[in-house]
């Protein structure tokens, strides 16, 4: 028998809750993506079978293995005779590093800056929120290339223009959090007991926005990975021969044709490691705070 | 407003008749039978009570009668009958040809019933206009004449107004009047004036009885009020856990109640006119996923025995046209 | 209301007030403008004259105060390479760019609305699944990435398209695809939740019960109560979509002010840049303050 859509909902108590931190198979599988990335950064000298920045020319093209190629280069080679699985492995070394660097400066930032405005208020905080929403309303990639143009396309440069435009967001969701933290019956408590305004920060508020900023920053990997592959897909970011993937993608294209796999595979990295990131911040934000949904 | 030539029943006695309607809903934990074998009629003319608790499955059950379950429910089994035809077994094509035109039905909220962004001249003339092919300047006709016929004063200068621009009384009426727009043969009118208030309530059924007296359409309540039972219905279904446990003519049941939930419910009736004291039951309906091998009630029952725990009661006849579910009907 | 109104108009003036320090200064930071104008064995004093004629012998709030007003007038300076008025440069690539931008929109409105819909519609079902994992995966997946794969599959191995540059339709194919995809998923996401949420009303119940067509449930009595979060996020990724713009002319050679800017940044033309990314600021500023107000506007529950 057919019924059209949507008409009865079926009562709340026949919704079986999911359980808090059963893990299921995606983000599961997502987060085993990310912690293998991680070791191949940390082990990419014992893991590349070839040099990543130095070729051999007579090798130059050739095909991999599952094109035709031979197990010696099992992604092929590129123009300049370099192994591309050796490129792709050491990529992952600049993807992660960019990552946790520009986090980690992100994270201090958003965190002390979202902190200090809903804590203090007053002129801080409107300071700090007029900041935030100025950044979030410029034109960020634009600048960045400006920017990454007049400092030099450097790994510095790109970290340091990155975090400029990413640490906003963090800061506007701390301040609202810690808002509503400050209005606790512990804080006043705490207060009362003589702690220091510091000490209570510390001590009574952060561990309460860590959920929050868990899942932020979880998110954001994602927007990193892209904002730094196509700062150096335009040739503005990691400067060559560091093999960033956004770069790779950018050189193999000129043998489009001829060598397709030069763009495939490094592009094909991006997108495997922006999927799981955000796959696991989905699940994330799900578990710890559904109220970020719009995020 | 003129009545429908009907057509001649063709195999059936009764106007609407539902036999052991079966709904199911998927859920994570497995199926869930919100509707468990459900069976009742309703003849021209006439007024039906269908009571029993929020979760009991009478408003599911009127979705059912309509074919307007959710994704992840379905009729599993049973059969509903209008006029002789079989409802469960027509086309959706076919069954959006009778929602609307031979079954309709009043919400319970009139604050959320109505589409914002419509003027209530649009959707009371919606279904006329869909059914009927009705246009233009006679759609406008019928429409303020419907909504003279509920009372709003002032229809033609309305008639181009918002929802949000009447009072909650008003708005209720306007639902009536999409509710009887295509002067259907059934009406089901789903908790239709608990968002009222008293004196608007007694006004707002004193017009369903004289559209019903004019229109001779079968009026269908779905409430967990008895008070309206008393005054609006001929006859009466108790649900309880997703089936009926007694029915009958409403003079009979409030005289003799049968079953225990019954009796429950008419001392949940507000005495001498209103606020002496409201006896609520205690406990909660079982859960439909895991129901009791036996009679459904027994868990909330005072007067359960061993053998209610066990064997799920026959529906039997107490008196003539007056049955009930239970192995102990009426004696205590 | 009006006072709403006003904040946000404030807000988005010091806005642009700040982008175009932040873009004066940092052109300002790159070096001397006059010594890139001139050869190298040029004598001192046509250095000096050069310095003179682009100002930088002024003060620096002098120097900035004359380029933006003569900006607000729509002068923008002369390109250091192509040595006419920058504002020429930009009207002759502009309307490319807007071509592509919305064929590229309607793209997006397209698939992000129709999906939406009737993943709600359908929810639970095996089309909202696939809504939901094509979502996922047109997020994760590089613009320019994406824009290469097509042109790979579309122009290089089945050479139905042009894998490049501006002409008849077919050449918009491709472009249009690469630049819409991306905010897909976003309008897809909003369309589904808030029409989900109308879906569950009574007035949308009302009107299946009385015998409404489903498509027209959808679109009639449902869309038109979800529209407002819709149109807002629609309007923003109108925006966004301006700096898409920038990758994906670059991936094929599209010749708009996307593939202008990074000309200009590869000959370090800054005067170009500047003017480019000023440009593009301002739009994307007050197109939001636009938005905003016209969310005011149309939300009766603030009007109210």
């Amino acid at each position: 028998m057919t019924t059209d859509s949507e008409f009865v909902k079926a009562p709340a108590t026949m919704v079986a809750a999911p359980s808090r931190f059963a893990m299921p198979i995606l983000p599961a599988l997502s987060l085993a993506v990310m912690v293998s990335l991680v070791v191949v950064a940390l082990f990419a000298p014992l893991l590349a079978p070839h040099s990543e920045r130095h070729g051999q020319l007579q090798y130059s093209l050739e095909p991999p293995v599952f094109d035709g190629g031979t197990i010696r280069f099992p992604l092929g080679t590129d123009i300049h005779g370099r192994d591309q699985l050796s490129r792709v492995i050491y990529g992952a070394r600049i993807s992660v590093s960019v990552v946790l660097v520009i986090l980690v400066f992100k994270t201090l930032i958003g965190v002390g800056l979202g902190l200090v405005a809903g804590f203090f208020g007053g002129i801080l905080d409107s300071l700090i929120m007029s900041t935030v929403d100025i950044l979030i309303a410029f034109p960020a990639f634009l600048l960045a290339i400006l920017m990454a143009v007049i400092f030099g396309p450097s790994f510095l440069n790109v970290i340091l223009i990155i975090t400029l435009f990413i640490w906003p967001p963090t800061a506007r969701q701390v301040r609202v959090e810690v808002l509503a933290l400050k209005q606790q019956d512990f804080v006043t408590l705490a207060r009362c007991a003589g702690s220091s305004n510091t000490r209570i920060m510390i001590k009574h508020i952060l561990p309460g926005v860590i959920p929050t900023v868990l899942v932020i920053t979880t998110l954001q990997v994602g927007t990193v990975i892209l904002f730094e592959a196509a700062l150096s897909f335009l040739g503005v970011g990691i400067p060559p021969p560091a093999p960033s993937w956004g770069g790779m993608v950018s050189e193999g294209r000129a043998q489009l044709t001829s060598a397709p796999w030069l763009s495939i595979v490094p592009g094909f990295a991006i997108f495997a490691t922006v999927l799981a990131t955000n796959t696991l911040g989905d699940w994330l934000r799900d578990r710890l705070d559904p109220r970020l949904q719009t995020l | 407003m003129s009545e429908e030539p009907r057509s001649p029943n063709a195999d059936s006695s009764h106007l609407l008749e539902v036999t052991d309607l079966h709904v199911e809903f998927q859920t994570k934990t497995g199926p869930s039978r919100a509707v468990d074998g459900v069976s009742f009629y309703v003849d021209e003319g006439e007024s039906l009570g269908i009571v029993g608790e929020s979760g009991c499955g009478k408003s599911v059950t009127a979705m059912g009668i309509l074919r307007l379950i959710a994704s992840t429910g379905r009729i599993a089994s049973g059969s509903v009958r209008l006029d002789g035809e079989e409802l469960t077994e027509l086309s959706n094509s076919q069954m959006r040809a009778i929602r609307g035109k031979k079954i309709s039905m009043i919400m319970q909220d009139p604050m959320t019933a109505l589409n914002p962004t419509f003027t209530i001249g649009y959707q009371v003339g919606e279904a006329m206009k869909i059914h009927e092919g009705v246009r233009g300047k006679s759609l406008l006709g019928r429409v303020l004449q419907l909504l003279r016929l509920v009372n709003i004063p002032a229809a033609e200068r309305r008639v181009r107004d918002y929802p949000d621009q009447f009072s909650g009384g008003m708005r209720q009426r306007i639902a009536g009047a999409i509710g009887i727009s295509t002067t259907p043969q059934v009406l089901i009118c789903d908790e239709p004036t608990t968002a009222l208030d008293v004196t608007i309530q007694a006004q707002y059924l004193e017009l369903l009885k004289e559209v019903q007296e004019q229109t001779g359409v079968a009026l269908v309540f779905i409430t967990h009020d008895m008070g309206i039972v008393a005054r609006m219905c001929e006859r009466v279904a108790v649900m309880y856990a997703g089936r009926v446990v007694e029915s009958g003519t409403t003079r009979e049941v409030f005289r003799n109640p049968a079953h225990p939930y019954t009796i429950s419910l008419l001392r949940c009736l507000p005495r001498l006119e209103g606020v002496e004291r409201l006896e609520s039951i205690d406990g909660q309906p079982p859960d439909p996923r895991e129901m009791p091998p036996g009679c459904r009630f027994a868990p909330r029952c005072p007067k359960a025995q061993q053998q209610c725990h066990e064997a799920y009661p026959e529906f039997a006849p107490v008196s003539s046209g007056h049955h009930a579910s239970c192995f102990f009907p009426g004696g205590w | 209301m009006g006072r709403f109104i006003a904040q946000r108009i404030l807000h988005a003036i010091f806005a642009m007030f700040v982008i175009t320090v932040v873009i004066f200064g940092t052109v300002r930071l790159s070096g001397d403008p006059a010594r890139m104008m001139i050869s190298d064995e040029a004598p001192h004093e046509q250095y000096l004259e050069m310095r003179r004629l682009l100002l930088l012998d002024r003060p620096i709030p002098e120097q900035y105060w004359r380029w933006v007003s003569q900006a607000a007038q729509g002068d923008f300076g002369t390109s250091l390479r192509y040595q006419i008025p920058v504002s020429e440069l930009v009207s002759t690539r502009l309307p490319a760019t807007l071509e592509l931008a919305v064929a590229a929109y309607g793209f997006t409105l397209l698939l992000g609305l129709t999906i939406g819909v009737y993943s709600a519609a359908f929810r639970g079902s095996a089309l909202d699944a696939g809504a939901r994992l094509l979502a996922v995966m047109g997020q994760a997946a590089p613009n320019f990435w994406l824009g290469i794969m097509l042109v790979l599959v579309f122009a290089v191995w089945l050479n139905w398209l042009p894998s490049g540059g501006r002409g008849e339709w077919r050449h918009l194919v491709l472009p249009a695809i690469t630049l819409g995809w991306g905010p897909v998923a976003g309008l897809m996401r909003i369309t589904r939740s808030s029409m989900i949420e109308v879906l569950s009303s009574d007035y949308v119940r009302l009107a299946r019960v009385k015998g409404v067509g489903e498509t027209s449930v959808l679109w009639k009595h449902a869309f038109k109560n979800g529209a407002l979060p819709i149109l807002t996020f629609a309007s923003l990724v109108f925006l966004g979509l301006i700096r898409g713009s920038v990758i994906v002319e670059t991936v094929f050679f599209w010749p708009g002010i996307g593939l202008l800017v990074l000309e200009g940044v590869n000959n370090r033309d800054f005067q170009l840049v500047q003017a480019i990314i000023l440009l593009f600021s301002s739009w994307v500023i007050f197109g939001n303050l636009l938005v905003d107000i016209l969310y005011v506007y149309l939300n009766p529950k603030i009007k109210h």
